[in-house]
């Protein structure tokens, strides 16, 4: 049986220490208020440079699943979201531990990331190998549709403005064409400088525009003085068991919203657990609890933020084009390892991808028992590391990562002026996320348009090229309804007001 | 047109001239290049400008959603403009330096940086004791672990 022999693979003595390592560090980095996921992957990447594609892969999705579950602890015991993907976990995970309950939401937020990390692992594994072998009829033009629908979606999820985060990615885009073009061999963009001759480096490029606006927002403050809220003794396992039974449908619901939304191109953990949230509150029989310390809004949000690190998974995997930011992260360390993602990874790199897969299971599993300890223990020294000794190992994390990348102190420029423009922008309303996209998704959104291009213009028939294929005009109108929703939604919604009015006055 | 201006609208106004200028220059440089390299390159400087029109033209002349804190009380510009002028200094100075002298230079005054709660002499031996545990660490761990060729120079 050739699945029982790659999982074997995963359990080598190396790999699972390097799973227990990645989420043990991951959960940590994930705790500390203001290090996110994407940064925790970011800054730890270097490390996997020198390991076998398996292992790395295997100690990048531990840190990544152990970063999002990590941000449970700061959400319910200090009422400050560890990450961004925990935000939802504030509601009513610190209403809990305020009333004593901290450790039983602790082992719930513990029970449900699980849950949902092997419910996002288990899509991962058995929905990727047929969506490849659908992938495989993919041409030019579908490839370059996605990377439009990929990009529309992030734009249209930036929040508050949708033409800021288009003009970001199209500035993602611009960058993905300095150095040498990947279609036609022109040098585009480089000022006639050698350092950019060579392109940007994606891995240099996200550490900087992820890490360094973190970096110097940490040190725009002092330390916050959090108070962790006591607990009582014990992690009263059996009792969250009974929740986590109770609240079966939801954990399940919640799990299958994570791994759906992780799935579509940028939109990770923050969104899914927002929408997993909403979600239980609005079919719970008991809605008004919500907001006041319900355990089913730690289980919803806690296991659909989980689920997105194997949902994300699928089409970066199967596509290479990242599901969530972290995935934009584990893509760039797949290209330096060799690894050309896309639908004929799962046949050429069989073993490589299954023994990650089974990898990032075991990892997920290992956060109980880590977790729990971790929560248990060690959290009040995690929370008492001063900023003034963070900062500055972050800051050389960020050095030293984007250095090791072709050993090159070119990169570390490029990286320290991506990230200064990088805050600079964000500052002013233009997230990083759509130039992430923008700069991962520049090289095969061009190769399919320029390739489409060719083939229309060498038939004659351009527009039936773009837009005269089944798939592509499926995945063009996907990309338009996303465009296009918040204003539809607001049609919709004043016309449905109307007509209630209407009722209303007869 | 209105008059109530924030530090965020008029960044945003001076952000999309700039990417209309950047656009323009993209334009202008794709003149130089294959018809293959330049397709691309102009059909995304067109969508730049044309979706950075749009956004001055509204700010010009919408009122946005009310705007985030502009600069909570307490944020320290000052400390922000430290350690981006330390890290430029170490990102410039490590191939001179070396990576193991630049570094430690700038954990230290980086660590100057982040501080806010005065120094005695306890805080002083931790911090130093940290940095260069931390420093030799990074270097056992990339250099003599994974051989990585970092840049030598002063000290080691």
């Amino acid at each position: 049986m050739e699945m029982l022999g790659y999982f074997l693979q995963a359990l080598t003595p190396l790999n699972f220490a390097l799973a227990v390592a990645g989420v043990v560090l991951g959960t940590v980095i994930g705790a500390l208020p203001g290090l996110s996921a994407t940064m925790a992957v970011a800054v730890l990447v270097p490390f996997t440079f020198g390991m076998d594609p398996a292992s790395g892969l295997i100690a990048l999705g531990a840190i990544y699943t152990g970063a999002i579950y990590g941000g449970a602890f700061a959400a319910i015991l200090v009422n400050t979201p560890g990450t961004p993907s925990s935000i939802a976990t504030t509601f009513d995970g610190f209403p809990m531990a305020r009333r004593g309950d901290g450790n039983l939401a602790v082992t719930l937020a513990t029970l449900a990331s699980v849950t949902g990390g092997v419910v996002g692992g288990l899509f991962l594994l058995l929905v990727s190998p047929p969506l490849a072998t659908v992938a495989l009829a993919f041409g030019p033009p579908e490839y370059f549709w996605l990377a439009v629908f990929g990009l529309t979606l992030i734009s249209a999820l930036s929040v508050g403005n949708m033409l800021k985060g288009l003009i970001g990615a199209c500035f993602g885009l611009f960058l993905a064409m300095m150095g040498v073009a990947v279609v036609g061999g022109d040098t585009r963009f480089t000022l006639g400088s050698h350092l950019l001759l060579g392109g940007v480096d994606v891995i240099a490029a996200l550490i900087g525009l992820y890490c360094i606006p973190v970096i110097i927002d940490l040190v725009a403050t002092p330390d916050p003085h959090l108070k962790v809220s006591p607990q009582g003794g014990g992690f009263r396992l059996a009792e969250a068991l009974r929740l986590c039974w109770r609240g079966k449908w939801n954990l399940m619901r919640s799990s299958v919203v994570g791994t759906v939304v992780g799935i579509l191109p940028g939109a990770g953990g923050s969104i899914a657990s927002l929408v997993a949230y909403s979600e239980a509150r609005r079919s719970s029989r008991h809605p008004q609890e919500f907001g006041k310390g319900a355990p089913d809004g730690v289980l919803a949000t806690e296991s659909a933020n989980n689920a997105t690190v194997g949902g994300g998974f699928i089409p970066t995997l199967v596509l290479g084009i990242p599901g969530t930011p972290p995935d934009a992260v584990i893509l760039g360390a797949l290209l330096v390892q060799g690894i050309r993602t896309g639908p004929t990874l799962f046949t050429a790199q069989g073993p490589i991808v299954y023994t990650f897969i089974f990898g990032l299971l075991i990892a997920t599993v290992l956060m109980l028992p880590t977790g729990l300890l971790l929560g248990r223990y060690a959290y009040k020294s995690i929370i008492a590391i001063p900023k003034a000794v963070l900062v500055p190992t972050v800051a050389m994390l960020t050095v030293v990562g984007s250095y090791a990348v072709h050993n090159n102190s070119d990169d570390v420029i490029v990286m320290f002026v991506l990230g200064v423009v990088g805050w600079v922008l964000n500052r002013f309303g233009f997230a990083p996320s759509p130039i992430v996209l923008g700069l991962i998704l520049g090289p095969i959104a061009e190769q399919g348009f320029v390739q489409s291009w060719l083939i229309g213009n060498a038939q004659g028939n351009l527009a039936g090229m773009f837009f005269g294929r089944p798939i592509s005009l499926a995945i063009v109108a996907l990309s338009v309804l996303t465009l296009f929703y918040p204003i539809l939604a607001e049609l919709w919604r004043s016309r449905t007001a109307r007509r209630l009015e209407a009722r209303d006055a007869k | 047109m209105r008059n109530d201006w924030t530090v965020r609208d008029v960044g945003t106004v001076v952000a999309g001239l700039i990417f209309i200028l950047l656009g323009a220059w993209m334009i202008r440089e794709s003149f130089a290049m294959s018809p293959l390299g330049s397709v691309f390159p102009r059909t995304i400087a067109a969508v730049m400008i044309v979706c950075s029109v749009m956004l001055v033209v509204q700010r010009l002349y919408r009122r946005p959603a009310p705007p985030a804190d502009e600069n909570p009380a307490g944020e320290s510009t000052g400390r922000r403009l430290a350690l981006v002028a330390v890290m430029a200094a170490w990102v410039f100075l490590l191939p001179v330096l070396g990576f193991f002298t630049s570094s430690l230079l700038a954990f230290l005054v980086l660590l100057a940086v982040a501080n806010y709660d005065g120094w005695n002499l306890r805080r002083v031996l931790v911090y130093g004791a940290s940095a260069v545990g931390i420093i030799v660490a990074f270097y056992l761990v990339f250099v003599e672990l994974l051989l990585l060729p970092m840049p030598r120079g002063f000290l080691i």
